[in-house]
């Protein structure tokens, strides 16, 4: 690849797995949790704090270069178990929302195409999805790029066309609703752990560096840059919605995007929304979906799940076992999603499980410095410390806080989470078992 | 034992053991690489060429060598992937080694592992 093109690709990359169609799901969580102006500082709140954790993951990166991120930084800085318990809590988000996002697909579907049963839209889906990677196909990097900047651009000037033709009268209107108790400052940790919802993924670049140089720069300022294209598309994007449709419209919608290009564009915002959920669903499953097949694909290498999972075919180099082990129970996800409509629950869990994960990365970029300060690092987190200490704590309290920011859906978000981390747990306790037991595992 | 032998033999011990492996010869059909090791302690660098279903050469290489393929860590974590020691997979994931190529590639550099180090220790 052309040395010109490596930063911008490394942006695509990032910007294109946290945007998917399950954002405007989340959209409609925020106007669920208040209304302006609180919803736009939660967004950027946010947005600074994924800046924050992106400056503790590029350090992490430019020691342990080309690593699978998450299972390398953590195991480094927290040892085996954490790391994989970590990990399995990630993959569990990967599943959450490649259903999640199926299941947003077949909804937009039915919307532009009001005969299609969601049902036949999901097992679609994930038959192309399964078909096409189990067929070795990888996507030019050049598409990879292409489809995420059409994204961002669209987003961006989808947002700008409802805010120029908003009726300014019936915004002020309702711009001014009253404050609910959630909008008051205390609640500020879940809206802003919900946020991060839409910016998680950006960290998904940093096993895949293209040379060693780019860990010293282009990948650091990557991440930062995709989470700042991320904020101005989404806070524009926002603004426009609340402007043009009423807050309790937005908040009961798991796909409000389609009833806010309706009302820009008319009839024909349907075929607008469809195209940008088309394209936020291939990026999402290009960019990130797969990348969770090579992190369990290398796991199972690993020696910690089943033989079938680490299978890939000699033909295709495709790590077969793990795609369709990752695609079943995203199928699964999906299809529980469908029947019990609860896409606003599993994302809500996915954004706890996030929170958590990068609270990790900020303590492992702390802890690693402690324990191996002579060790390479050619890019360094300048965030002070004390600050360090604080974001991590922060996320902490947005993982367990995001879980309680909507009291009606209290019980089955926790029934969620310990779900997540009793299956966690019980995999980490397997595959800990399992290189110990295994006498054909090839261990250090 | 692998600390003293010079890496260019633990590459030609691995390049015997490769081009005498069936499975491996099905693997790499219509796979046709030049990999650029560097061991990053001592400097060096080794060029490995797939080619025509076997591994052709083992040369010399050198930092601006064009390659499909990058590996880079310490001549001895290298001497120790390379001679079956190390489950390669274990070694990325524990930020010993560093690979720079396509998704594709890494996974068909875990497969040829497989098929070569896991069937060995069985």
């Amino acid at each position: 690849m052309n040395r010109k093109l490596e930063l911008p690709f490394y942006v695509t990359v990032g910007a294109g797995m946290a945007l998917g169609t399950s954002v405007f799901t989340m959209i409609a969580g925020l106007f669920e949790l208040a209304s302006f102006p609180w919803i736009l500082i939660g967004l950027i709140l946010a947005g600074l704090c994924c800046i924050g954790i992106a400056m503790s993951v590029a350090e992490l990166a430019s020691m342990y270069r080309s690593a699978p991120g998450i299972r390398t930084y953590l195991k480094a800085a927290f040892g085996n178990r954490v790391s994989l318990m970590l990990v399995y809590m990630y993959l569990t988000f990967v599943v959450l929302i490649a259903g999640v996002e199926s299941y947003m697909l077949a909804l937009v579907a039915t919307a532009v195409f009001p005969g299609v049963d969601p049902l036949w839209t999901v097992l679609a889906t994930m038959v192309v999805v399964v078909g096409v990677n189990v067929s070795g196909f990888e996507l030019p990097r050049s598409m990879q790029m292409l489809t995420t900047t059409v994204l961002l651009v669209g987003i961006l000037s989808m947002g700008i066309a409802g805010v120029v033709g908003a009726d300014w009268e019936l915004a002020q209107t309702r711009l001014g609703e009253p404050a609910t108790p959630l909008e008051r400052l205390g609640l500020l940790p879940a809206l802003c752990g919900m946020a991060i919802f839409m910016y998680m993924g950006f960290e998904w670049v940093t096993p895949l560096g293209l040379r060693p140089k780019s860990y010293d720069r282009e990948i650091p300022i990557s991440m930062p840059i995709s989470i700042f294209l991320l904020m101005a598309s989404y806070t524009c994007f926002v603004l426009a919605m609340g402007l043009r449709l009423d807050r309790a419209a937005i908040a009961i919608d798991s796909i409000p995007h389609v009833a806010y290009l309706v009302d820009v564009f008319g009839p024909l915002g349907v075929y607008a929304a469809g195209g940008l959920s088309i394209l936020a669903i291939f990026s999402t499953f290009n960019a990130g979906v797969l990348g969770g097949s090579r992190l369990v694909f290398a796991i199972s290498r690993e020696g910690n799940l089943p033989e079938f999972v680490g299978y890939a075919s000699a033909r295709t180099s495709a790590p077969v076992g793990a795609i369709c082990t990752l695609a079943t129970l995203a199928l699964a996800c999906a299809l529980a999603v469908l029947h019990w409509q609860l896409e606003l629950i599993a994302a809500i869990v996915g954004a706890s499980i996030i929170c958590a994960v990068y609270a990790a990365f900020v303590f492992a970029c702390l802890r690693l410095r402690k324990t191996m300060p002579e060790k390479r690092r050619p890019f360094q987190n300048r965030i002070p410390v004390p600050i360090q200490w604080a974001l991590g704590v922060f996320l902490g309290m947005m993982a367990l806080l995001t879980l309680f920011g909507e009291p009606e859906h209290v019980t089955p978000l926790l029934v969620g989470i310990g779900a997540t981390i009793v299956t966690a747990g019980a995999l980490t306790s397997y595959s800990v078992r399992r290189t110990h037991d295994d006498p054909h595992s090839l261990r250090d | 034992m692998t600390e003293d032998k010079p890496l260019r033999d633990t590459l030609l011990d691995f390049q015997a053991r490769f081009n005498d492996h069936p499975r491996v010869f099905k693997l790499i059909q219509k796979w046709d690489r030049v990999l650029l090791l560097h061991a990053e302690d001592t400097d060096e660098y080794h060029k490995l060429i797939v080619r025509d279903h076997k591994l052709d050469q083992v040369t010399d290489g050198h930092e601006d060598d064009e390659n499909d393929i990058h590996i880079q860590a310490t001549k001895h974590t290298l001497a120790r992937i390379y001679s079956g020691d190390y489950n390669p997979a274990t070694a990325l994931l524990d930020g010993m080694v560093e690979l720079y190529c396509s998704d594709k590639d890494k996974v068909k550099l875990e497969a040829i592992s497989m098929v070569m180090w896991g069937l060995a220790k069985k």
